[in-house]
Parts: C-alpha cells; sequence; structure tokens
C-alpha cells in the first residue's frame, strides 16, 4: 500500500523530529511532595530576578527567601526578631540605628558576613530601581563601626525600618556576588538554601539544596525545596491533589470546601492587605465631585462590606473602614461603624452636596482584577456614583494607576505597620498618592508621628486615622486573608500579615 | 521537485522577515513606555531614561528592529528584558514542550482523523451520521472544557495521569508521554473533527469520480481503492486543513499550558505580550513562523510529491 | 461530438433545481435538528431583553453562587449576577463572534481565492504570499498586541481574527478552483465564447462551494471558540457578558459551584454543532443535487412494447442478460432507466446497444458490470457472466471483474487516477488477479502497450495520465481491460470522446483484439457508424426498453421500428437537402 508508507513515513519523520528536539532539554523528573526530603509549593506568582532590589515585598521574594538571610526576621505574630542581627538601637533622635552582628555566618561562596557586606548590601539596595527601594530611602549613610557591627543613619526618621530590614531591603548576598554583578541570575546569600541552577527549569520548576554550612539548620527540616509556579489556582489545586506539591499558595475561599473534602488542610490567617478604592482626586479636578467630602463618605455608605466579605470572600476577610492593620497602634475598632450600609443617607449626601445627578469617577481596569469590582460598580451605582473602569493592558496597570490620569483606583496593598502604609498613601511623593494630594493636617500628623518616640506614636496614629476616616480619604472595603491549602503530612504555621509566608513555617508533620 | 523545493524556501525565508518587521512594528506600537514598566515603580525619570537608552528604546523603530535582526541572524536573541534570561536559552528549553504537544496532537488527531473520515465517506447512513455527531461534539466544545473534564476524570479522580507539570523526554520516556497524554488529547478532540469532515467531504468526492468505478470495474478490492486510490487523490485536501490545525495547535497550546501547568512557549508568550518584553515576543514569532514554514513545506513538498503534475515538472 | 459532450456538461450544471436542495436538506433529519437549534438561540439570543427580567450585569450579593430557584432559573454566578440572564445575552456575544469572524474571512479569503487560482500568475504569487504571511503570523499572538494596542472590544477583535483565517477560505477556493479551471467543460465553455466572470462564477462556485459552505460553518465554531477561549484568559471585555467569560467564572468557582460549566460549554457545544452538522446537511443537499442531475429524468411512455430480446444464436454464449430492470428513488416513488431488457452475447460477437443519451444503455451496461451507483436499484431474471449466475441485484462480481469481464469507460483522461503510473495502472489488476512480482507486471503492461498499438510502449508506460493524449488513454484504458483476457467486454461510446483518425484506430484494435482474444464485446453507443463498422449484432433502445434487435445488416436495410427508422435517417448521408432530419415518431 504505496499510501500507507507515505503515512508512515511521514509519521515517522514527525517522531524522529520530536524526539530529536524534545530529548535536548534539561530538567529533572518531577519527583513529588510528600516526604520530608522535599518541600514542593505551587504557588502563583513568577520570578524576574533574584536581586533582592529588583524584587518588592509581594510574592515574589519567596523565590529569594530560601537564598537569602535578612538582618532581622519577622515572626509569626508580626513582630520584629533577631537574625543575622542580634541586637539594635536608635539613638535619642532616632536618625540612627546601631546594630550589632553575628559573628558565625559565611556565604556560600566563602566570603564573611560582616559590617562591610552590611554596608554593601545596603547600598546596592538604594541604588536599585524596584518597588521596595523607597522604603528606606530614608538611609543617607551606612557606617562600619566595628566588624560587626553597623549604624545606618537616616535623613528622616523611619518608623518602619526595622520591619523594612525583615523584608527585601534586609537581604544579605555576598559582596562578592554583588562586585560580579550577576546577582539577578545567580543569587549567593548566606541563607539556608542554595539556588541548584542546574535542577532549576526557569518559569517551571526552581529548586533549592540545602545549604550544609547553615548556622541554623533545625528550623529548616526540608532538604530540598522547590517552588513551582502555576498561574491558574485549579491547576495549583490539582497539582496538590495529585501529590505533586505539599503547598499552594495564594488560594481562594471558593477552594477551600473541596481541598477539604479531599483530605488536604485549609490554612486561613490574615494578609494584611487592604482592598478599596484609593481616591486620588480629592483636589476634584478630574472629578469634580470628589473634592467634597460629603461625595466621598456618601460612596462609603453606599456599599455593604459586611455583605462583600460574606458573600465574595465566603467571610475570609475583615471589613473595614479603615486603612491601617486592624491589628496595629493605629487601629480604632469605633471608627469600623462610621459608615454602615446606607443608600438612602448616602444619596441623601450626594443631594445635600448638588450632586443629585451623579458623580463619575473613572478608574483603569485590568483583567487580572477579581470580582470585586462588578460589585462596587453596582452598589455604587445604585446612590447615582458611576465606577467607571478604562481597560488597560495588565502589565501596564500598576503604571497607569499611579500615573496620576486616573481620579481613583481599585488597589489591594499591603498595610502592616502604619508608617508602612503612610509611605506608600499619604505622603506628597507617595507612590499611590498618584495626584500628590496634600492636606496640612495630614502632614503636621505624619511629621509628628515621624519624630514621636514608640509610646507616643499610637495617640497620633489614631488621631491621623480618624481624620482620615471623617474625610473619608479613601474607601477601603476589607482586610483579606491569605488562603494557603496543605498536604496533611506537612504542619503550616499561619505568619500573620504574610501573603506567603517564610520557609521556616512549613515543617513535616511528625 | 527541486525547484520547487528551493522555491518554497526562498518565500519561507522572505516571509520570517517580512512578518518579523510588521510583528515588531505591531509589539512597538502597543507596549506603551516600555523602560518604565521595566524598571519598575520605584524609579526617578533619570532612570528610566538610563534604561530606554540602555535598550536602545531612543532610537527610531527601523534603528532598533536593523539592531535586532543583525543579532537574531546569527542566533543571538538577547536577554529577556524583565527576567534577564538568555532568550535563546529559555527557548530551547520551552520549544520541546510545546512542540510534544503541537506535533503529538497533530499526529493523534490526523491518524484518528483521516481513520474517522473514510470510515464515514465509506458507510453514509446512520454510522456516518453517528460519527458526524461525536465529531461534531469533539470540535464544538472548547478545549479548555475538555481539559477540565480530563483532569477532574482521569488525573485527580482516577490517578492515571499527571494534573500539571512535563517530564522531558531526555528524564523518563514513560513519564513523558505520561504528561503529553491529557493536553494532547484535550486539543487533538477538536483538531480531530475538523480533519475528519474535510477528509470524509473529500474521500465522497473523490469516490465520485470515474476512474473510481473504472477501479471498481478491474475488480480490484475495496480497500486496495479507498486506501491506495482515493486516499491519495484525497490527500490534498487532508494536508491542507492538517498544516491549517497545526497553526491553530501552537495557539491552543498557550491556553492549555496554562490548565496544565507545562513550561512551553504559550506561557513565555502570555507573559511577554502582556509585559511588552519585546526581545521574547519577537524570538517567539521568528520560531513560530520558522515551525511554520518548515511544516508548511514539509506538507507542500508530501503535496507535491503527491501531484505528479508538480512532481515531475 | 465536442458540442454534444459541452451541452451536456452545461446542461446538467444549468439543471440546478434550489427548491430541490432546500427540500433535501430538510428530509435529512440531522440538518432540521441543526436548523431548529440555530433558529432558537438565535432567536433566544436576540429576544434576550424580553425573555428574562434579569439583567446580565447586576450584581446581587445575596445570589452568589445560588443554586437555582424560582427567581433565577440557572442560578447566580460567583459575583451575584443572574446566569440565565448572562447565558441569553452572552448569546449574542458569542454569535456576533462567530458571524463577524466568518464573514470578514469569506469576503476576504473566497474572492481572492477564486481570482488567484482562476487567473494565476503575479496576482497568485502575491496572494499566496500575502496568505502565508497571514497563516504564519501566530493568532494568538497578534490577537493580544492588537487588544494591546486597541482595546479589547469583541467586535474589533473578532473582526482581526477573521482576517488571520481568511487564508483558510483562501486556500481552499484556490486549490479547489485550480482543480476544476482546466477540467474539461470549463474548456469547452470558453470555446463556447462565456465570459470569463461567468465561467467563474457558474461552474467555479458551483463546485467549490460545498468546501467553502463546511469550512464557514467550521469557522463559525472556532470563532466562538476563540471568543471563549480570550475570555477565559481573562482578556475579553470584562463589562459585556459572553459565554466564554462565564466559563471564565465558572471555572475560578470550580468547585464551591461545579454545575456552573454546564450551561456555558453546552451553550457553546450545541450551537458551534448545529452550525457544523448544518454545514455537513447542506453539502449532502447540493451533493445528492448533482448525482440527481446526471442522469436525466425523462418522462417513461406508459407504452408497453413487443418484447424484445437480442439473443445471440447458437454456441459459445459468455453473456446472458434477461428481464434486466434499473430504478432510482424518485420523490413519491421510484423511476425506472430500464426497464425489461434482455440480450445475450456469444463469443467472438460484437453486440451494439444502441440509443439517444437517456436510452438507457449505459446503465444496463452498469448493471451487468456492478458499477451502478449506490442508490440504484437492479433486478433481472437471470445473469450469467462467463457461465457464472448472479443472483439478481447483487452488484458484486467477485472474481470476474476484471478476469473475466472487463470494462472500457466513455471519458479516457478522467478514468485514469490522475496520481499513478500509466505502467503501474496496468499492472494493478495482473498482479491483483495473476498474483505477477512488480517486475513481471510491468513487463507485461509495456507489452499490452504495444499491443494496443502505442508506439512507445516504454516511455508511456512511465507516464503520468496528464502527459499523454486522449487517444492514448483511450488505448491504454483498453489495455487495462483486456489485460487479464476477459471474455466479455464492455466498451461504453469508447470513441465519442476522440476525434474521427482516432475512433477508426480504435475501431481496429477492438476489431483485432476480438479476434486474437476471442472476446464478446457489447460495444454501447449512439452512433451508427460504428456500429456499421464494427458490430455484429444491434439492440436499439429507447426509454429504457429494446426496441429492436437482430444482425446488424437486417436492421439497417429494414428497420422494423419507427424509431430505428428515424435514427438511422437521422444520419446526414445521402439526405434531401432542406428536408427535415428526421420524422416524428409518435410511438
Amino acid at each position: 500500500m504505496v499510501r500507507k508508507r507515505k503515512t508512515s513515513l511521514f509519521i515517522a519523520t514527525m517522531a524522529a523530529v520530536t524526539l530529536v528536539v524534545t530529548s535536548c532539554s534539561g530538567g529533572s523528573e518531577s519527583g513529588g511532595g510528600g516526604s520530608a526530603a522535599e518541600l514542593a509549593i505551587a504557588t502563583g506568582s513568577q520570578i524576574n530576578s533574584y536581586d533582592p532590589p529588583d524584587v518588592g515585598d509581594n510574592p515574589a521574594s519567596q523565590y529569594l527567601q530560601p537564598v537569602y538571610d535578612t538582618l532581622v526576621r519577622i515572626d509569626e505574630d508580626a513582630e520584629v526578631q533577631p537574625r543575622l542581627a542580634t541586637e539594635w538601637e536608635y539613638d535619642a533622635t532616632l536618625t540612627e540605628l546601631t546594630m550589632t552582628l553575628r559573628d558565625d555566618v559565611t556565604f556560600t561562596d566563602g566570603e564573611e558576613f560582616d559590617a562591610e557586606a552590611v554596608k554593601a548590601n545596603l547600598e546596592h539596595f538604594l541604588a536599585g530601581t524596584g518597588p521596595a527601594v523607597r522604603t528606606v530611602s530614608d538611609i543617607e549613610n551606612v557606617e562600619v563601626v566595628d566588624e560587626h557591627v553597623v549604624r545606618i543613619d537616616l535623613a528622616t526618621p523611619n518608623p518602619a525600618l526595622l520591619r523594612y530590614l525583615g523584608l527585601t531591603a534586609g537581604m544579605m548576598a555576598s559582596p562578592a556576588a554583588i562586585a560580579g554583578g550577576d546577582l539577578a541570575t545567580t543569587p549567593i546569600g548566606s541563607g539556608p538554601y542554595v539556588l541548584d541552577t542546574g535542577a532549576t527549569v526557569p518559569q517551571s520548576r526552581y529548586v533549592y539544596t540545602r545549604n550544609e554550612d547553615y548556622w541554623n539548620a533545625e528550623a529548616y527540616p526540608y532538604e530540598e525545596v522547590a517552588l513551582l509556579p502555576m498561574v491558574d489556582h485549579t491547576a495549583r489545586l490539582n497539582a496538590l491533589r495529585t501529590g505533586q506539591a505539599d503547598v499552594a499558595n495564594q488560594m481562594t475561599s471558593r477552594f477551600i470546601d473541596e481541598a477539604e473534602s479531599a483530605g488536604l488542610v485549609a490554612t486561613i490567617f490574615p494578609s494584611g492587605d487592604v482592598m478599596g478604592l484609593d481616591l486620588f482626586d480629592r483636589a476634584g479636578t478630574f472629578s469634580p465631585g470628589l473634592a467634597d467630602p460629603r461625595v466621598r463618605q456618601a460612596m462609603n455608605l453606599a456599599i455593604d462590606r459586611e455583605q462583600i466579605v460574606e458573600q465574595l470572600y465566603d467571610g475570609r476577610g475583615l471589613p473595614s473602614t479603615q486603612i491601617f492593620n486592624p491589628d496595629s497602634d493605629a487601629w480604632v475598632d469605633e471608627l469600623n461603624d462610621a459608615y454602615p450600609y446606607d443608600p438612602d443617607a448616602a444619596r441623601a449626601l450626594l443631594a445635600e452636596s448638588g450632586h443629585a445627578d451623579g458623580v463619575t469617577v473613572t478608574i483603569p481596569e485590568y483583567s487580572g482584577m477579581g470580582d470585586l469590582l462588578a460589585v462596587l460598580k453596582q452598589q455604587l451605582g445604585e446612590v447615582g456614583i458611576t465606577l467607571e473602569g478604562k481597560t488597560v493592558p495588565d502589565a501596564q496597570a500598576n503604571t497607569e494607576m499611579r500615573s496620576g490620569n486616573y481620579p481613583a483606583a481599585l488597589i489591594q496593598l499591603q498595610s502592616n505597620d502604619p508608617w508602612q502604609a503612610i509611605q506608600l498613601m499619604l505622603q506628597p511623593n507617595s507612590p499611590w498618592n498618584a495626584m500628590g494630594f496634600e492636606d496640612p493636617s495630614v502632614s503636621a500628623l505624619i511629621d509628628s508621628a515621624r519624630n514621636a518616640g514608640e509610646g507616643e506614636r499610637a495617640a497620633i496614629y489614631q488621631e491621623l486615622n480618624s481624620y482620615l476616616v471623617d474625610e473619608a480619604w479613601f474607601m477601603p472595603v476589607l482586610f483579606i486573608d491569605t488562603i494557603m491549602i496543605s498536604s496533611a503530612d506537612t504542619e503550616l504555621t499561619p505568619y500573620k500579615y504574610s501573603v506567603v509566608p517564610p520557609l521556616e513555617a512549613f515543617r513535616p508533620k511528625a | 521537485m527541486v525547484r520547487f523545493v528551493a522555491a518554497r524556501l526562498t518565500s519561507g525565508i522572505i516571509l520570517v522577515v517580512v512578518v518579523s518587521a510588521i510583528s515588531f512594528w505591531l509589539i512597538y506600537l502597543g507596549s506603551g513606555d516600555i523602560a518604565r514598566t521595566i524598571v519598575g515603580d520605584g524609579a526617578t525619570d533619570e532612570q528610566v531614561v538610563v534604561k530606554a537608552q540602555e535598550l536602545g528604546l531612543d532610537q527610531p523603530i527601523a534603528a532598533q528592529f536593523l539592531m535586532w535582526s543583525s543579532r537574531a541572524i546569527i542566533g543571538d536573541f538577547g536577554v529577556s528584558w524583565f527576567t534577564n534570561q538568555g532568550i535563546s536559552t529559555l527557548i530551547t528549553a520551552k520549544l520541546p514542550v510545546t512542540l510534544s504537544i503541537a506535533v503529538g496532537s497533530s499526529l493523534v488527531s490526523a491518524a484518528v482523523g483521516i481513520a474517522l473520515g473514510v470510515a464515514a465517506a465509506l458507510r453514509r447512513g446512520w454510522l456516518d451520521r453517528a460519527l458526524q455527531i461525536v465529531a461534531i461534539v469533539g470540535f464544538a466544545l472548547p478545549g479548555f472544557w475538555f481539559a477540565l473534564v480530563l483532569v477532574a476524570t482521569l488525573s485527580v479522580q482516577a490517578g492515571l495521569f499527571p494534573a500539571t507539570g512535563y517530564v522531558p523526554l531526555s528524564a523518563s520516556p514513560s513519564g513523558w508521554l505520561s504528561s503529553l497524554v491529557l493536553p494532547v488529547a484535550s486539543l487533538a478532540i477538536g483538531v480531530t473533527a475538523a480533519i475528519a469532515q474535510q477528509v470524509r467531504s473529500a474521500v465522497i468526492d473523490v469516490l465520485r469520480q470515474d476512474y473510481i468505478r473504472s477501479l471498481r470495474s478491474r475488480g480490484l478490492s475495496g480497500s486496495q481503492i479507498v486506501f491506495k486510490h482515493a486516499l491519495r487523490n484525497a490527500s490534498p485536501s487532508a494536508l491542507t486543513v492538517l498544516s491549517l490545525q497545526f497553526i491553530n495547535l501552537l495557539g491552543g497550546a498557550v491556553i492549555i499550558e496554562r490548565i496544565f501547568a507545562l513550561p512551553g512557549l504559550g506561557q513565555m508568550t502570555l507573559d511577554a505580550t502582556v509585559q511588552g518584553d519585546v526581545p521574547v515576543i519577537m524570538a517567539i514569532i521568528v520560531f513560530t513562523i520558522v515551525i511554520v514554514v518548515v511544516v508548511n513545506l514539509i506538507l507542500d513538498v508530501a503535496y507535491g510529491w503527491l501531484n505528479p503534475k508538480v512532481r515531475i515538472a | 461530438m465536442t458540442s454534444a459532450l459541452a451541452t451536456t456538461g452545461i446542461a446538467t450544471a444549468q439543471r440546478q433545481d434550489r427548491r430541490g436542495t432546500v427540500a433535501r436538506l430538510l428530509r435529512n433529519p440531522l440538518g432540521v435538528i441543526a436548523i431548529v437549534i440555530i433558529v432558537l438561540v438565535t432567536l433566544a439570543s436576540l429576544l434576550a431583553t424580553w425573555l428574562t427580567p434579569h439583567s446580565p450585569a447586576v450584581t446581587d450579593l445575596a445570589n452568589v453562587l445560588a443554586p437555582p430557584s424560582i427567581e433565577h432559573l440557572l442560578g447566580g454566578d460567583g459575583v451575584g449576577r443572574d446566569v440565565l440572564a448572562r447565558l441569553l445575552h452572552g448569546g449574542q456575544t458569542s454569535l456576533a463572534a462567530g458571524a463577524i469572524t466568518v464573514i470578514v474571512a469569506a469576503a476576504i479569503g473566497v474572492p481572492l481565492g477564486l481570482a488567484a487560482g482562476y487567473y494565476g500568475g503575479r496576482f497568485d504569487a502575491v496572494a499566496r504570499t500575502v496568505s502565508d504571511a497571514l497563516v504564519a503570523l501566530p493568532a494568538i499572538i497578534v490577537l493580544l498586541v492588537v487588544m494591546a494596542i486597541l482595546g479589547s472590544q469583541m467586535a474589533l477583535t473578532m473582526a482581526v481574527f477573521g482576517v488571520m483565517i481568511a487564508p483558510g477560505f483562501f486556500r481552499l477556493t484556490r486549490a479547489a478552483t485550480m482543480r476544476v479551471r482546466n477540467e474539461l467543460y470549463v474548456d469547452a465553455a470558453r470555446v463556447t465564447g462565456l465570459s470569463d466572470m461567468r465561467i467563474m462564477t457558474r461552474h467555479v462556485m458551483r463546485v467549490v462551494r460545498a468546501p467553502i459552505i463546511i469550512q464557514a460553518s467550521m469557522m463559525f465554531g472556532v470563532g466562538i471558540s476563540i471568543q471563549a477561549g480570550l475570555a477565559f484568559l481573562g482578556l475579553g471585555d470584562p463589562n459585556q457578558a459572553s459565554w466564554g467569560s462565564m466559563l471564565d467564572d465558572a471555572f475560578a468557582n470550580i468547585y464551591a459551584a461545579p454545575d456552573l460549566v454546564i450551561a456555558p460549554g453546552l451553550a457553546i457545544g450545541i450551537t458551534v454543532g448545529a452550525f457544523a452538522i448544518l454545514g455537513n446537511a447542506l453539502r449532502d443537499a447540493l451533493e445528492d443535487d448533482d448525482a440527481q442531475s446526471d442522469t436525466n429524468p425523462e418522462d417513461i411512455d406508459a407504452v408497453v412494447g413487443d418484447h424484445v430480446r437480442a439473443t445471440a444464436s447458437g454456441e459459445d454464449i459468455v453473456l446472458e442478460v434477461a428481464g434486466l430492470e434499473v430504478s432510482y428513488p424518485y420523490p413519491g416513488g421510484e423511476r425506472m432507466v430500464v426497464s425489461d431488457v434482455t440480450f445475450s452475447v456469444a463469443r467472438g460477437e460484437v453486440l451494439g446497444l444502441v440509443g439517444e443519451s437517456g436510452s438507457g444503455k449505459s446503465q444496463s451496461a452498469f448493471a451487468v458490470l456492478g458499477l451502478l451507483p449506490r442508490e440504484a436499484e437492479a433486478r433481472w431474471s437471470g445473469l450469467r457472466i462467463a457461465g457464472e449466475s448472479i443472483p439478481s441485484g447483487d452488484a458484486r462480481r467477485r472474481d470476474l471483474a476484471g478476469r473475466r469481464i472487463a470494462y472500457v469507460p466513455q471519458e479516457p483522461m478522467s478514468n485514469l487516477d490522475p496520481t499513478f503510473r500509466v505502467g503501474d495502472q496496468i499492472s494493478e489488476p495482473l498482479r491483483r488477479h495473476r498474483r505477477l512480482g512488480k517486475r513481471a507486471a510491468w513487463n507485461q503492461a509495456v507489452e499490452l502497450l504495444a499491443r494496443v498499438g502505442i508506439p512507445d510502449p516504454d516511455g508511456v508506460a512511465r507516464s503520468y495520465p496528464h502527459q499523454i493524449s486522449g487517444g492514448m488513454a483511450q488505448r491504454v484504458l483498453i489495455a487495462i481491460a483486456i489485460s487479464c483476457e476477459p471474455d466479455v467486454l464492455i466498451a461504453d461510446e469508447p470513441t465519442t470522446a476522440l476525434d474521427v483518425t482516432v475512433q477508426a484506430e480504435i475501431l481496429d484494435l477492438l476489431r483485432r483484439l476480438r479476434v486474437e482474444n476471442g472476446m464478446a464485446i457489447v460495444l454501447v453507443t449512439h452512433d451508427f457508424g460504428v456500429v456499421a463498422d464494427i458490430c455484429d449484432r444491434v439492440a436499439v433502445m429507447r426509454h429504457g426498453q429494446l426496441l429492436e434487435a437482430g444482425e446488424t445488416s437486417e436492421v439497417f436495410d429494414a428497420p422494423s421500428h419507427p424509431y430505428t427508422r428515424a435514427l438511422l435517417d437521422a444520419g446526414l448521408e445521402g439526405k434531401a437537402p432542406f428536408s427535415r432530419l428526421s420524422e416524428k415518431v409518435t410511438r
């Protein structure tokens, strides 16, 4: 049969080509999780660079955690604990932070960890352009006081500095690697694991093997850690169910029942992320109505926070009228009652302010936004406030939102330490104060908070919070929860206010 | 025949150049302020300008295209603007995944589609109708719908195949096959239907030709007539639809790779396009066109070889 | 002769009964179902506003993931929108997506394909390059980039997609156009002076429409699927309800409310499926239309003639046909094309089966050979070929075909498989029936070619059908027919398609072979000249019945039936100028 021969020849050729091409690829076999030897985490984020200044404090930093130690550690109660730095102290002006460092730590390339290393790292960080850099831009000098003592000089006090030194800003890489210039692709730190570049397949499987000489080995029981980026929630859960992963992070409440019925464990804790509308245009440039606090208050009255949390998030979240973390000094319980769900009152306020025929607010809209926007549009629309979405490509979403071309944006931001929120949203040059709005009362309060001692800050923060809520600077909706799903033989300690908990949160169940 | 092949090769090369140029221009237009997106939120304006100069973004498009193509010709596609990884390495790592899926689906659907199409053409009546319906259902439901159903039943419930991940052939042939079954099945179902339809139609047409009747008069067996003569004459239609479907498969891989978390070109394409990672997108386009040109060349050669008027000329 | 052929071709082309097509379509149960589904879906989508009180965009938090209820017949989705409302309104989006895709693609691809296939040359080259370029561009990437620049409006996106898949139509149309372009009847039409445009639209479109229609129905489905896919990736227009965005929401909530995938999945599946089925059904209806018009229906006079038989005398009868009837299904019953035909042929004899087109002579020949189309029904009271009896109605000829009884067709070029060499096609039956090896069969093929009078047998054997002339092709067909030395040869108008000089040679050849091989030959023809030349006996057919039979000389000298007389008189020789060509025959 000539035709059949031709067909089989064709098939054979294609098969041969495929075989040749596919056999030229690296990567090891995907082993499953489930043993103490390996921890496999299915995660929703991707990584672009292993160089700390390039990476934000968002979930992407989980790819750097295994390799780098930080100066301090944020524990499961969101408290600052020693790590590479054993003690620290501020001076009276709160502009000089002196830290004593461990003397028994070496980087995996043999370099010593010392004050010089800290200086090199901080300077490298400050020269970077990533999203976390501005959080520590107050640092104007790093002084090597002694071999293992370093002093950080600030231009102005930074109440959240210690916290930042437990995040990307505090990650310590080998100075030799910094000088070598390719930290972005080859991270060298002093952390519990080392990146196994041979076994790592970019965008598929990132493998970290144990650092044998690590100074705190007991805290990290796994021989190997693998991070598996998977964009799709269902794919992550499937990986977990079929044993290819031990943990699926960044899940949503809609998966909890199914996970539990499959014998998996759902761990839920506050993420410290606040979601809501950031009303940039308080001067009324694009949307004149927004200049009137009554209009902004009307917005706050128009949405039913309780029901949103109950129905959209299955109760996994905390309704909030405030932008400051519920556990922080700035939180005031009573403020949460300031805006009950009252569409009639909202309409009355709008009428009173002379905008009975409606107000239009345009925000950037992109595909990764989720369901909240649809509900907000609906509920605001019911009182006469039109929330108009202008579609922008996903990648430019952040840039667009902060461009200053929109009166508002729907945001989800980390808000742990009140100072963090202030830096992010309230200062004239804050990235999320897109139109640079300034208010003398707010500026004054921020200044006093900056210069106040630990004890006095709480009161100032609360006063600031009340002002912001009364004036309805924002329209916060809720603080969402982190939802993690793990296999039955993995023990997971909830780490408050993290979207993705650090590695030390995981151990094999005894 | 040689001249035929040479002509097709030349047009293929021209194609690569032209499409690259157009794509470059299109992407450039669509990427907004790329430099700012790359350096990120915290950057000052000066830093953005520096980055732009570093990447050559301040030059006119034509100059940038020349820069890019002069390096691309020797195989240097540069590094990703966002991940700083070498693009050629990235692509050689991911290409096998996508190719495995696309070629696998093509082969499976060609084999099944031709069989179904021939069967339907021969046995009109209830079998033909039944096959039509089955084939149509396969075509009508989206590939990702099948993917979800297959994963839920065959993987999560029955544990027969992995739900996510890709095993390279070099690591384990059986693992490689196993990780491909569900993705290939999801994609192949729809393509099989399309091929079956065209083959059925083409075979019916051929069987109505005079020479088929003459062949019957010579006492040749039914299978000889169908498989030797009819299929050969019906093959141009089959090859046409096969080449079109292969290109569809390359696109369908984007969605399938996401559902099965396969580290192929599809995912890379999506990320790169959304971010505006121009070097990556250009590299992907070039590779895709090259694949398409090669596949089309193979199919055209088969076409020409099957058609004596071309073969002799 | 040429004009007669052209007339047949064009006449049948003109005999396009559009009402017949729709009728046939409606008789196909699948076609009906498909149409009903499409109409229902379209109506439901267009009337969405009236069919449901709910808006597809209104979110109702109390209704999030709610199961079906009186208020919300299909429940609520992940944000509390009414699923039924989204389904109905979403239908508009999805149908529009499919429609835009197909319309744009067809509007670009079909005309360009027609022009490229017909005119060829530089236009074709340019068009093909553009088409290849479009095809090579990965559709998804281009769509992503376009959406990034111009936004995610569905209409624009699907129009761009339509442009990208236009090459599908272009290639199909062009390929089919090229196939048809060189076929005889188009050349004939050119000869008779029809303009290019008319040629193209008439002939080519008719042939090309079936694959285009199927392609269109597929493309409709692909359009819907692509829109659904983009929405699934989260790239669709967030303000527009569509089945794709419903699937996206359903997948995100796949565990919390698994049945959310059913409604949009079914909607897509059923709609796309219906279009595909419709495409198939349309194709079948169109094709059956062609098949039927090949056999010209004619009114059958209910005249019962004398029972005429054309029996051979005496020894060594190799073919016996008795009471042959052939009928075709026809609306309201069946149509007889051959009625009560009886004839036989002895070894070494040539029987001519004569009549006008539509007389049933070819149908009788096919019935004997078992080559009637599927829908035909043949019955007989007796059929013996080379002594072997064949049960009534059985079309299988088992060992007889090619070995004991062979067929020489009318139209030489279309009866050779264009993709095989001449020598292979001759060898084929030899290898099958005589079990010869490849080389032996080839050698014998070359010998046969020499035997039928081809000057360069080696060269011709190695050639393809398109490289030889009509006359040579006819000789090849004869060579194939006699290759296994059959007892009976049925030649269906073997000289009609050839010019006069070649005719004579072929007839000489047949005469020679009759003697050399001792074959019985049944020669089907409408040409009395041929009958006079070579036939020993003749049988005259009209309207499927045998009117007259006997020795050729006798019938020619003294025809008994008026019809025979009229046919004989219709020849131009010896005819008085300005007199009527034939007498009108009333019986």
